[in-house]
């Protein structure tokens, strides 16, 4: 643990990271309840345009939210890398569609910065932080306010 | 008087006091209804004096002053009746009711906020003034209690103790007398329910008055006497000679505890009769075969340990016992007969358990549920690819097996949340004798069907509804006697009340023999309130014309009484019955009376649904609400004031798109459509739908926070092949299709 060595109160993030077109993403893990291929999806009529539709979790139904439509990307074909990342906030189960699942990262805490005022597409509200790794950045979301601002205040009321 | 409060110290005890008090107020009801009736003998007189003595002993115990005060002064005012010295007058009875209804607001407080807010006085004083064989004042223009007024608690008035604790040795004597002859009565038919009840409630009182006066050891005894014929009358033990044996011992103690506490010295111990209770609890509980065998046929224990070791393959231990001839089989058979004996006199056993835990278990059963449809959809296509596989039938018959169990899990879980509809109707026949004397007519209540058991979230709700058929029956229906009378009608009018099952249905009918309701009149009055046009108004078929009640605002009544007229009591109605899924049919023959019926699901959790296809989608309609299906061929709907309606017999139903309703993707349209006729309370309305994919059973399941929202949709369910299927909401289908609709369609 190289990490412990560097200083005794560093905290370490582990993190799922995603990616979105050319974008790459974090969620902590500890927030990530599974995750699933591309599965059916029954549309909810008059529901906001990004919620994709309720899906059958292992006899549950929770809501789907597609990422692109959320970030006002164009939308993209489904594929085989196609994913379903559910997660869970306070209770709510919520699955996010996200182009592809990457890796699980162990990230020192001490090595996430502020969002700068311009990230890509991303509305700057939803980001919690960057992490600036050896060769690319890395976009630390935050899923509470992406379930909980602005337009979507109704979000809030996320329940399983 | 200072408002009472439920302490810290008492506040675990409440739940039992307000159930028991409860039930003793029920019972007062009952009695005084009964001796309005004329049915008026002693043994009515002291059961209610006692019902009172009982809820004013757990008060005394609670600290509760203000309902001490009540059930005291009512207390008061009976014991003379009781005793046969003074006449029941309408004055009593009228006070007795009054104070029954304060006792059930204060409870209701206690409940409710932990403290009381209803005003005893009024209720004190009337009943202090029956007491002294006044009329009592009139209700409205009773002034507030005066200085003077003694109202205040027993226990601030040393005198009235002394009264009391004479009082209670009055009755304490009469209850073991009664209470011998009882248990005498009893060793001749140990099973008689009646009897055992009546012992129980007899040391259910003395173990209250007792307990409250503090003569402890009184109370202890009667409490384990108590506990013992608890246990007899829900046939979890027989009454067996030894039982008896010990209970006449206590009752004996009991004579002599009672005869020291009155002579004011200290009584005998208890000790003893208390652990011979206790025992006579514990060894009341059928017994084993073996200890049976050991006890009445002389077979040596070992023997018997021995065989329940060796009975390791499920065999009955009485054939293990003849195979290795410790006991003759004939030995067996009388011990059987003897257990059978014990077991006999045990058909109701009840526990309490937690809703909450109800609901799980109804949960789990919902899963269970839907991964039996699940297989159910498995096991038909393996059949298809892998048609004559053993494997296949194998998976077939368990499929069939796992089926037929969850239904009948299914059904047992939702019997275990069942409650009789009694519970609900056993408020009635005191409200309508209410009414009928607010309203100067003679009305009668008949009651049939109180067993008819439906869940127990939907007997919470029904209440209500019927508080206003009954009201719009006494007030609107049954007409005055004189009326009456000129109509060749007996001088009395008669409300009936009836629940019965059909299918997965509850039906609760309301009907009166009264004046009926006039179809044209209701026509002319909602033109009149503007609800609909003259035009509108010809078109309502008589059917259609009754459910015009229903709309806000409409009343009929000539005059606005305090019972009802208002015009909104239709409405609730109208909106607890279709929270239920329920429909409502209004049937009525002027001159010969108004009959409503309610048509409730039996439960809210499972339903069964009508799969529809819409385009690519499918959507899932509960079948109660579902009145019928029609095939329609294209041309035969025509629009309608600018609305598309089908003509269906002598009605008009207005028609939706359910691709429009829910924005259904384009999609090739088919040449039949089918019309899903739903309707909700009095409502009905035409779904349009591609296609009808049969019958299911559905776990509704809610699709949570703001999709909750969605217009027309009451939540989802996971089909057979495991797809989400979402559940059409009839009631907001029915309300966006009023928006569009003529108004007679809405009303």
């Amino acid at each position: 643990m190289s990490d412990n060595a560097n200083s005794s109160d560093q905290e370490i993030l582990q993190l799922v990271t995603f990616h979105i077109g050319e974008e790459e993403f974090g969620v902590a893990i500890l927030d990530v309840r599974e995750i699933n291929r591309m599965m059916e999806v029954t549309r909810v009529p008059h529901a906001p345009e990004f919620v994709e539709g309720v899906v059958n979790l292992r006899g549950r139904v929770i809501p789907v939210v597609d990422l692109r439509k959320r970030f006002g990307l164009p939308a993209r074909e489904r594929d085989r890398s196609t994913r379903i990342v559910v997660v869970e906030l306070t209770d709510k189960v919520v699955g996010f569609i996200v182009d592809a699942v990457d890796e699980v990262l162990r990230v020192p805490s001490n090595l996430v910065e502020p969002p700068p005022p311009i990230v890509g597409s991303v509305d700057r509200q939803y980001i919690e932080g960057v992490v600036k790794l050896e060769d690319r950045l890395l976009i630390l979301l935050n899923l509470h306010k992406l379930l909980g601002t602005d337009e979507s205040e109704e979000l809030r009321e996320f329940e399983p | 008087m200072e408002p009472d409060r439920v302490s810290p110290e008492v506040v675990e005890l409440l739940p039992d006091y307000l159930a028991d008090a409860r039930e003793c107020l029920e019972r007062a009801s009952e009695i005084l209804l009964a001796v309005e009736r004329g049915d008026d003998d002693p043994e009515l007189r002291s059961d209610l004096y006692r019902q009172m003595h009982v809820i004013k002993g757990g008060a005394g115990l609670m600290g509760f002053r203000t309902v001490e005060a009540v059930t005291h002064a009512a207390e008061t005012a009976l014991g003379p009746v009781k005793r046969g010295e003074r006449p029941f007058t309408p004055a009593l009875a009228a006070g007795l009711l009054r104070a029954h209804d304060v006792i059930a607001a204060l409870l209701n407080e206690l409940e409710a906020d932990g403290q009381t807010r209803t005003d005893p006085g009024p209720a004190v004083e009337a009943l202090e003034a029956a007491a002294r064989g006044e009329e009592p004042a009139p209700n409205e223009t009773k002034p507030a209690p005066s200085p003077e007024a003694p109202s205040a608690p027993p226990s601030d008035r040393p005198a009235a103790d002394d009264e009391v604790v004479q009082e209670f040795f009055v009755e304490a004597w009469e209850l073991m007398e009664e209470l011998e002859q009882d248990l005498v009565a009893l060793e001749e038919s140990p099973d008689d329910s009646e009897l055992l009840n009546k012992i129980f409630r007899a040391a259910h009182t003395l173990k209250g008055s007792s307990s409250f006066l503090g003569f402890d050891a009184i109370s202890r005894v009667t409490h384990r006497v108590e506990d013992v014929f608890n246990k007899l009358r829900r046939g979890e033990m027989v009454a067996s000679g030894e039982v008896m044996d010990v209970v006449l011992e206590a009752v004996d103690r009991l004579r002599k505890l009672l005869d020291a506490a009155q002579a004011d010295r200290p009584g005998p111990a208890v000790d003893d009769v208390l652990g011979a209770l206790a025992g006579a609890v514990e060894s009341g509980r059928p017994k084993r075969l073996g200890e049976i065998l050991v006890e009445q046929e002389g077979v040596p224990p070992e023997a018997v340990e021995k065989a329940l070791e060796s009975q390791k393959d499920g065999k009955p231990l009485g054939q293990v016992l003849v195979e290795q001839k410790a006991v003759s089989p004939e030995a067996v058979e009388r011990g059987l007969a003897r257990q059978n004996q014990m077991r006999r006199a045990a058909p109701e056993q009840t526990v309490r358990v937690d809703v909450g835990r109800l609901d799980t278990l109804m949960n789990l059963v919902g899963e269970l549920v839907l991964a039996k449809n699940r297989l159910a959809r498995l096991r038909a296509e393996a059949e298809e690819r892998w048609p004559g596989e053993d494997l296949v039938e194998a998976l077939g018959e368990t499929s069939a097996q796992v089926d037929l169990v969850a239904s009948d899990l299914q059904l047992a879980v939702m019997k275990t949340r069942l409650v009789p509809i009694g519970k609900v109707f056993r408020k009635f026949p005191r409200m309508v004798r209410d009414l009928s004397r607010n309203l100067g007519k003679g009305v009668r209540l008949e009651v049939e069907g109180e067993g008819t058991e439906l869940d127990k979230s939907v007997v919470e709700v029904i209440g209500d509804p019927l508080v206003h058929l009954i009201r719009n029956a006494a007030d609107h229906g049954v007409e005055p006697p004189e009326e009456r009378e000129r109509a060749g009608k007996p001088r009395d009018g008669v409300i009936r009340l009836s629940a019965r099952h059909e299918g997965n249905h509850i039906v609760v009918e309301v009907a009166d023999d009264g004046r009926g309701m006039d179809p044209e009149r209701l026509k002319a009055k909602a033109v009149e309130k503007g609800l609909l046009t003259a035009q509108d108004a010809a078109a309502l078929s008589p059917k259609e014309a009754f459910n015009l009640v229903f709309a806000p605002g409409f009343s009929t009544a000539e005059k606005v009484s305090n019972v009802s007229g208002r015009g909104v009591g239709m409405d609730v109605v109208r909106t607890n019955i279709q929270q239920l899924n329920g429909l409502i049919e209004i049937d009525s023959e002027p001159g010969r009376g108004t009959r409503v019926e309610l048509r409730i699901p039996l439960t809210l959790a499972i339903i069964q649904a009508l799969l529809v296809r819409c385009g690519p989608e499918v959507y899932a309609i509960p079948l109660v609400s579902v009145v019928e299906t029609v095939r329609v061929e294209p041309g035969q709907v025509k629009p309608l004031d600018g609305v598309p309606v089908l003509r269906l017999r002598d009605q008009v139903v207005p028609l939706v798109y359910l691709e429009r309703l829910l924005a259904v993707p384009p999609h090739d349209r088919s040449e039949r459509e089918y019309v899903v006729v739903i309707g909700l309370a009095e409502k009905r309305v035409g779904v349009v739908v591609d296609g009808l994919l049969g019958e299911e059973e559905v776990v509704i399941k809610s699709l949570g926070g703001y999709l909750s929202d969605t217009p027309a949709v009451a939540g989802a369910t996971i089909l057979g092949d495991g797809r989400v299927t979402l559940i059409l909401d009839v009631n907001q289908v029915l309300e966006l299709a009023g928006r569009t609709a003529p108004p007679r369609a809405a009303a």
